[in-house]
């Protein structure tokens, strides 16, 4: 790859220089030698040393990577095979947390869709990618999250990327308040935008309004936050932050990556869970403020959410979901958005549907939520370090990218058992982890079946457990006394709920196409 | 076992705790330690193992069973040592490579936030390398082994003339790829004085590890005929220099120290100079070597004659004392003893009856002290913790050693009279004859040479370019070498057969040795069948 850059580069300068008649020899000789200019003996940079150089830098700290290759099956999930078909492992790390890429009507959608439209959308969404299926994924969105609009991107890291970098080119003195763990893709978009930052410690509320404070209210602001955090699955407290961004006059961004499908009534998230009974009781609807005992929604509190189409929706792709206004203002201006192609129509209506199944099926969210209870209760008797959250992540402390990578083999090779090791730069070094996530599939039989290898593998690699961190003191809240237990976030009542429970109007509701989806007419 | 430590860095009691002294902490910090093991066992490098060592010595020398265990087991140790301090400095330089790699560069990430998770990891990071780091507080304890040097043990072979030492050293030699040298004591000298001084061993094994210091180090020295070194048991008045002396300065290279030697070292030209005959000239460099000869394994060996005879005279005082021999017993033994004299068999090794009945070579039974009264000094003695003592080879052994081993004398002789196109068939009887003189001559395992050129001789002499295919020696062959009692004749009956002659020839060995004559049939008719 290298050679063949480094070899385009020295033919480019051979072309400038041949149009300057008098160098033609000299530029011949710059194609051939590896002096580029045989009189200062100026030789081309080392382009395949810096980039060999960097990945051995990765082989050094134990942070390169392998990928596993897993072929996760439609029709043994949760089983997948490797290289081999007759190898076959149980996967427990996927972020198909629902399954629904396997969900038959889901697929069913896809196939459908693909028979009609074909593979790929044709175009960017202003030239000839724009379509009917688009239109019904943009709205159905819209309405899990009860916003005006909302616009899909190929990715959630380019819509979170896309937000950021817009908002610094179009007001440059805004000045935007992060959390420390958030996703690499807002800090990249945050780079991107140029703009003042200031980083608060997770989830210390005290230490964003300290930051907030600094400026004046009039100040543009923008506090960037996540619901449920990826990889220590803590979450964040939506309400308290809006209380905050009102009181200081900010704008509020909250990516659900995580969160989407598995918290709220319908499946919209955290901000969705915030008001349960209120969402659960209206509906499809918006609740009223009666409806939610004179509280605002946190819904409606939050201007900005992103989330994804490809982790609890089994599809792929990324989405805002916002006012009307911002809809616009991003389709109108996001480079992101704008020069990229529109998503396949089968993988849209795969995601719509997957939306609209899940919406109304409560049971798939309680059941992940008891599997992630029974696991979590599991390996607390066996003094299993589990980071504590009140989630439905588990993710496994090791604190050493090597062991973890050992611990990860193990289970692989020995147990048939998928759990990615998670090293630098997802988690900062030394706090390497297992990240489990159940899913309504992953029954408590399989669950006894994880506790056994992972107690196997953590007494043969002689891993530390809780008491090992306990003794020096805590770790990410393990085995630290100070640390003071969130509840989870779905109550023993919120769990009981069945699919009876919800509004009948969840049911195959009809939902119009939003005018912001092809551009408002004046 | 040897502790061993990870050079997987991480892998290595990662998880020291600050507080230590607690029941759990230190239960926890001894599981931590055998994961480290475990992880560092999987890097070592195979070393052969003392059983496979002794299986290699097996094929080559006849019996001497324990002194095979205790050379293997020895050399295994060196082994197990070398690597062990190979596998600390490893450990030592993959945490400095971590250490660079994981404090520096983190900027480097495109995503990279310095949140309070990273200072926390960072925070982890940093104490598991401390605790790898040696002498870091509050696990001192723990960090006993990576501290631990191993010191050697050097091994002491005593054993008759002819009951395998060299070839015992010699053939570990041919084994192990750690250089060794094996040196003559009988040529050394004190420094100053005409002959070699005793750095020469230290010299040889530099050569035989190419010049390579490093391997040089980890190689073994084998120091031959030390018993010659003895110093005389009343002083003659002069400096003893090629004894006692060679001794003294024998000690400071065993004990671990670092020698310097000078070395002509040949200079690899191109086009290296050749004189009109043809020979090569070779240029060679005077170079100064300084070799630190605490991780040579020395091998002291030899035959101490005349030791056994003090060691039972020893227990028999001892014996004596426990409980004293009745007058007519003691006049029995004078009298044996007197015999032995007479018959002049004063080679045989002395055997010394145990309590339990059983009678073991008095030479199994030596003590440091036994030694420093042949005239070992006290201080060479202290340096070689191991002594083991070589068994005299016995009427069997000999038969075998004749037969069995890889280049045993029958295969040598077989091959030698192929050459000139005569089958040499020795009976089984005749073999056992054969080992029984040597036993009786007292030299050991090269005694079985002598007897067998004696008995070839003749048969070598006439049998080349004359009508004879096949030899045969059967008991009776080995027999009229008896001259006499106390000769040999030069003369011996042995048949020759010619080719014709082959059927009586079977005929003639089956009456001995039925094995070979079946040997013999399949062989010739083998030949016979394979023109039709």
């Amino acid at each position: 790859m290298m050679r063949r850059f480094s070899r385009s580069i020295v033919a480019r300068r051979s072309l400038a220089s041949a149009a300057t008649a008098a160098k033609t020899a000299g530029a011949t000789a710059s194609a051939t030698s590896p002096l580029a200019n045989a009189q200062t003996q100026d030789s081309a940079f080392d382009y395949e040393g810096m980039v060999e150089n960097e990945v051995l830098k990765k082989r050094q700290d134990k942070s390169y990577r392998f990928f596993n290759n897993i072929n996760r099956l439609a029709k043994e999930y949760p089983m997948a095979h490797r290289q081999n078909e007759a190898d076959k492992v149980t996967v427990w790390c996927s972020n198909d947390y629902l399954a629904l890429s396997k969900q038959p009507e889901v697929m069913e959608a896809m196939k459908r869709a693909v028979d009609k439209y074909g593979a790929g959308a044709g175009g960017t969404r202003n030239i000839a990618g724009h379509n009917k299926l688009t239109m019904q994924l943009e709205a159905e969105i819209a309405a899990l999250h009860k916003k005006e609009g909302a616009l899909v991107f190929s990715s959630c890291f380019v819509a979170n990327d896309a937000v950021f970098s817009l908002f610094g080119q179009k007001c440059k003195d805004m000045v935007i308040f992060s959390d420390e763990l958030n996703h690499a893709s807002m800090i990249i978009g945050m780079k991107h935008s140029g703009l003042k930052k200031h980083i608060f410690k997770h989830n210390n509320l005290a230490e964003l309004e300290q930051m907030l404070q600094q400026y004046p209210k009039s100040t543009p602001k923008m506090i960037a936050f996540e619901s449920v955090y990826s990889m220590a699955g803590s979450v964040a407290d939506i309400n308290k932050i809006c209380d905050l961004a009102d009181k200081y006059g900010a704008m509020t961004f909250l990516d659900e990556v995580h969160a989407v499908g598995l918290y709220g009534p319908h499946g919209a998230g955290v901000a969705e869970h915030v008001d349960f009974e209120a969402h659960r009781k209206a509906g499809i609807a918006s609740p009223t403020l009666e409806q939610n005992n004179m509280q605002k929604l946190a819904l409606d509190r939050i201007d900005i959410i992103t989330g994804t189409l490809g982790k609890s929706f089994g599809a792929v792709g990324g989405y805002v979901a916002a006012n009307k206004n911002i809809v616009d203002f991003l389709r109108s201006y996001a480079p992101g958005f704008i020069f990229t192609t529109t998503l396949p129509p089968a993988v849209m209506a795969a995601a719509a549907e997957a939306i609209r199944f899940q919406r109304s099926n409560i049971d798939l969210r309680t059941a992940q939520q008891k599997h992630t209870n029974y696991l979590k209760a599991g390996l607390q008797d066996l003094g299993i370090p589990v980071v504590p959250n009140p989630s439905h992540i588990v993710p496994i402390l090791i604190g050493n990218a090597d062991l973890a990578k050992q611990a990860s083999d193990m289970l692989m090779e020995k147990h048939k058992i998928y759990v990615q090791a998670i090293n630098f730069p997802t988690v900062a070094r030394g706090t390497e982890r297992l990240r489990i996530t159940p899913t309504p599939g992953h029954t408590d039989d399989l669950s006894d079946i994880m506790l056994d290898a992972v107690e196997d593998v953590f007494s043969e690699l002689q891993l530390p457990r809780v008491k090992d961190w306990e003794a020096q003191g805590g770790f990410l809240g393990i085995g630290d006394p100070n640390f003071v237990r969130e509840p989870n976030l779905w109550t023993a009542k919120q769990l009981s709920y069945t699919n009876a429970d919800l509004n009948p109007n969840v049911k195959h509701p009809v939902i119009e196409q939003l005018e912001v989806s092809s551009g408002i007419k004046v | 076992m040897i502790p061993v430590r990870s050079r997987c860095l991480l892998s290595v009691r990662l998880y020291s705790t600050t507080t230590s002294g607690a029941g759990t902490t230190s239960a926890s910090h001894l599981t931590i330690n055998g994961a480290s093991q475990k992880l560092a066992n999987s890097n070592l490098p195979t070393i052969p193992s003392p059983r496979s060592l002794k299986t290699f010595l097996d094929e080559y020398v006849i019996g001497q069973d324990v002194s095979k265990k205790v050379l293997s087991v020895a050399v295994y140790n060196h082994y197990l040592r070398i690597f062990d301090r190979v596998k600390k400095q490893r450990l030592k330089e993959d945490q400095l490579q971590f250490l660079e790699a994981n404090v520096t560069d983190k900027n480097d990430e495109p995503t990279y936030v310095p949140s309070s998770e990273a200072e926390q990891g960072m925070r982890n990071l940093k104490r598991q390398v401390e605790s790898l780091k040696p002498g870091s507080t509050g696990n001192a304890k723990k960090m006993g082994d990576a501290d631990l040097e191993l010191s050697k043990s050097n091994v002491m072979v005593i054993g008759p003339s002819g009951s395998g030492k060299t070839l015992l050293a010699t053939t570990l030699a041919r084994v192990l790829d750690v250089p060794i040298a094996i040196t003559d004591c009988t040529q050394l000298t004190q420094a100053g004085y005409i002959g070699e001084d005793v750095e020469v061993c230290i010299e040889r094994l530099l050569v035989n590890a190419d010049f390579d210091v490093a391997k040089a180090e980890k190689g073994i020295i084998v120091l031959d005929e030390i018993d010659k070194l003895a110093k005389p048991s009343a002083s003659i008045g002069t400096k003893d220099v090629s004894g006692e002396g060679v001794q003294q300065s024998l000690l400071k290279i065993i004990e671990g120290h670092k020698v310097q030697i000078s070395v002509k070292r040949p200079v690899k030209k191109k086009d290296a100079e050749t004189d009109k005959n043809g020979n090569k000239s070779v240029t060679k460099k005077e170079e100064v070597f300084t070799i630190d000869t605490s991780n040579i394994l020395f091998m002291i060996m030899g035959a101490f004659v005349g030791l056994d005879k003090h060691v039972a005279k020893r227990i028999k005082k001892l014996k004596e004392i426990d409980a004293p021999v009745s007058e007519e017993a003691a006049a029995k033994e004078k009298k044996q003893e007197k015999d032995e004299e007479e018959t002049k068999i004063n080679n045989k090794i002395e055997e010394v009856e145990l309590e339990n009945g059983e009678k073991v070579s008095a030479l199994n039974l030596a003590t440091p002290v036994d030694l420093v009264s042949f005239g070992i000094i006290p201080e060479l003695v202290g340096r070689v913790p191991i002594i083991t003592a070589l068994q005299p080879l016995q009427n069997s052994d000999l038969y075998h050693i004749l037969k069995e081993p890889k280049n045993a004398l029958l295969d040598q002789y077989e091959y030698i009279f192929k050459q000139f196109g005569v089958r040499l068939c020795i009976t089984d009887k005749a073999l056992h004859k054969v080992s029984e003189f040597a036993q009786k001559e007292g030299t050991g395992a090269r005694g079985l040479r002598g007897i067998m050129e004696r008995i070839l001789l003749n048969i070598n002499y006439e049998c080349p370019e004359s009508g004879t295919r096949y030899v045969l020696i059967n008991e009776k062959t080995v027999d009229s070498l008896q001259q006499s009692k106390y000769s040999l004749a030069t003369h011996v009956q042995s048949k020759y057969y010619s080719r014709g002659q082959l059927f009586d020839l079977i005929n003639d060995v089956s009456k001995e040795d039925p094995e070979l004559a079946k040997k013999l049939d399949k062989e010739v008719n083998g030949i016979t069948e394979l023109p039709q």
